[in-house]
């Protein structure tokens, strides 16, 4: 018996799909990580304090006035900033008194304004700094102005704040659906079938008359499928000679249970490399039952199942075909399509479309061509 | 009795086999991996008794014991115990759990051994002459017997017949167990089952699924627990 050619493209394909995590995660830690904080915060400061000298330019003020008032603005943003993301947005804004936020938000602004401008009329003026033609009316104009101005630059720290705390909770959230989907693998693979015992106890019992000998056996094959199935792949993986292990025996213990059926395992890699390999355990289970049910032929005709794995590269490929009877299923469709289903959306669950999977069905045979990442 | 055996596992065919041998006169006299072609054997050949797996390719047990004719009897070999409701429903003699417990296989050889000699001696001819307060007459090959409802255990579905179980011998005969049940006196007997009229009077025990009579289990159905339970309590004071 021989592996089928591997068809090198389709594993090329497979490896090519690796998401791009590392440049998100570097994004995200600049963004809310604590290790950036304190270069967050002084980019925010230089930069208020570039942005405010660069409108400042515009004014006709200058000398020591104009570098006092620049001052007197920046410090009194910074006091708004600061008073908005620690006090302003954590206590109202995130506790959804919105109305609360805005009317102490637009408080708090006027108020730094008016210190402002007290601070800016009262101490700078007398240090001589020419005074405006109308100074109540130019005050009154800048300060509305100015307050919503304030109020639009400072909703952009709002709008950080926002931001990280989106990216935190978006974080939870795919983190809570990774257990959720680890819940369920666990689910879809302990699916353990009770009639498979019973019925093998009832041919151990068989066996004890008619060949002791092959009943101890028998009795030591199932012990490991079980142990396999109820501990060892309790894990989110099983190396490959235990998984291997565990499909000799099943094999072994089917065709007990059957007249006519031969199966053959071909494994055709590296002995060396089997012990290191570790893979999700149980996905090929659902296949292989598949087939040593399909292959029932009720005329009592040859059956027979070639299951073959093989590895190149960082793929391991199972190839397994089947010989078909004259179709009997029809009542039972969809029992096996659950069976199916399943394995298709574990598979879609661990490997996110990077595997291949190919189910080729004719009337007198079954082929899956599975390959996965290793 | 000749019988025959179906299972799709060639080792528990083989390990029924041997059991049957060593447990009864039976004749195995032909075993079958798959309903069709045991159906197609029936069509040709008498049989009295099936050993029936149900779980199998094709065709499965359930399906074939209803195409069976009606003369045939049916023991189930199973091991899913979720089939158990439906062969009440098909008048099977047993169920039987695999793995086969041989005292329990052996008593559903008895039942099917006897249930036969039944069917084959009285059959047709026995009709209930008429009753009293306090008895029934069953005519039966001639012979009329005087059944007091006191020394009736229980009574049990047969296909078309209803077996009585007296203290001192089995009846058989034609009628289905409703009719049976609306001539017996209501305050001293209660159905417990589908296939099962019991004598409020003999019965020991009970628990949720079985009512004892000494020694011997009666299955109790489902929705016939209640009424059982406040018919059971009330008997008890009269």
């Amino acid at each position: 018996m021989k592996c089928p050619t591997f068809e090198v493209t389709k594993a090329k394909d497979i490896l090519k799909q690796k998401p791009d995590i590392t440049t998100n995660q570097i994004a995200i830690s600049l963004l809310i990580g604590n290790r950036y904080r304190l270069a967050r915060h002084l980019l925010l400061l230089v930069a208020l304090l570039l942005f405010l000298y660069s409108a400042e330019e515009t004014t006709s003020n200058t000398g020591a006035f104009k570098y006092g008032k620049l001052l007197c603005i920046y410090f009194g943003f910074i006091a708004m900033f600061y008073i908005n993301m620690y006090l302003l947005v954590p206590f109202f804004f995130f506790k959804g008194r919105y109305l609360f936020y805005l009317t102490l938000l637009a408080l708090t602004v006027y108020l730094v304004l008016l210190t402002i401008s007290f601070f800016s009329r009262h101490y700078f003026q007398e240090m001589g700094a020419p005074p405006d033609n109308d100074p109540h009316r130019q005050e009154q104009l800048g300060l509305y102005t100015g307050s919503v101005i304030c109020i639009a630059i400072i909703l952009v720290t709002t709008t950080f704040k926002l931001f990280v705390r989106w990216i935190i909770d978006r974080e939870k959230i795919s983190e809570m659906n990774n257990l959720a989907l680890n819940l369920e693998l666990d689910g879809l693979r302990n699916q353990i079938n009770p009639h498979f015992l019973f019925n093998m106890l009832n041919n151990v019992k068989a066996l004890i008359r008619i060949d002791p000998e092959k009943a101890s056996e028998v009795i030591m094959k199932l012990s490991e499928f079980l142990r396999y199935q109820l501990y060892d792949n309790r894990g989110s993986t099983a190396s490959l000679q235990s998984e291997l292990n565990f499909l000799f025996n099943l094999v072994e213990l089917e065709k007990i249970r059957r007249d006519n059926l031969t199966i053959n395992i071909l494994v055709d890699i590296d002995p060396e490399l089997i012990s290191k390999i570790t893979l999700p355990p149980n996905l090929f289970t659902n296949f292989i039952e598949n087939a040593i049910k399909y292959s029932v032929d009720i005329n009592g005709e040859q059956e027979e199942i070639k299951i073959c794995l093989s590895q190149q590269n960082r793929i391991l490929r199972f190839n397994c075909t089947n010989t078909r009877g004259p179709n009997i299923w029809n009542a039972d469709t969809s029992r096996s399509g659950l069976g199916l289903s399943n394995t298709k959306r574990r598979l879609e669950l661990l490997y996110r479309g990077n595997y291949f999977l190919k189910i080729e069905s004719t009337p007198s045979s079954y082929t899956v061509d599975l390959n996965i990442p290793i | 009795m000749k019988c025959i055996i179906i299972d799709d596992e060639p080792l528990a065919r083989a390990e029924m086999e041997v059991l049957i041998q060593k447990n009864s006169n039976l004749e195995v006299s032909a075993k079958f991996s798959n309903a069709l072609t045991a159906l197609q054997y029936l069509e040709k050949h008498t049989i009295d008794l099936l050993f029936l797996d149900i779980e199998m390719p094709g065709l499965n047990g359930i399906e074939l014991a209803s195409k069976l004719p009606k003369d045939c009897l049916v023991i189930f070999t199973t091991a899913y115990p979720q089939y158990a409701v439906k062969s009440y429903e098909l008048d099977a003699i047993d169920y039987l759990l695999k793995p086969i417990d041989n005292t329990r296989l052996e008593k559903a050889i008895r039942k099917a051994e006897l249930y036969r000699t039944l069917l084959n001696e009285k059959t047709a001819k026995s009709t209930i002459e008429w009753k009293t307060d306090d008895f029934i007459f069953i005519q039966s090959d001639r012979r009329t017997y005087k059944v007091d409802f006191n020394n009736v255990i229980y009574i049990e579905a047969l296909k078309d017949y209803v077996v009585i179980y007296t203290t001192t011998q089995k009846l058989i005969t034609a009628m289905n167990l409703k009719t049976m049940y609306q001539k017996l006196p209501m305050e001293k007997f209660i159905r417990v089952s589908r296939s099962f009229i019991v004598n409020l009077n003999q019965v020991t025990s009970f628990d949720n699924h079985w009512v004892y009579i000494n020694d011997l289990d009666i299955p109790m159905g489902e929705i016939y627990r209640s009424g059982f339970i406040s018919r059971y309590f009330k008997g008890g004071s009269k």
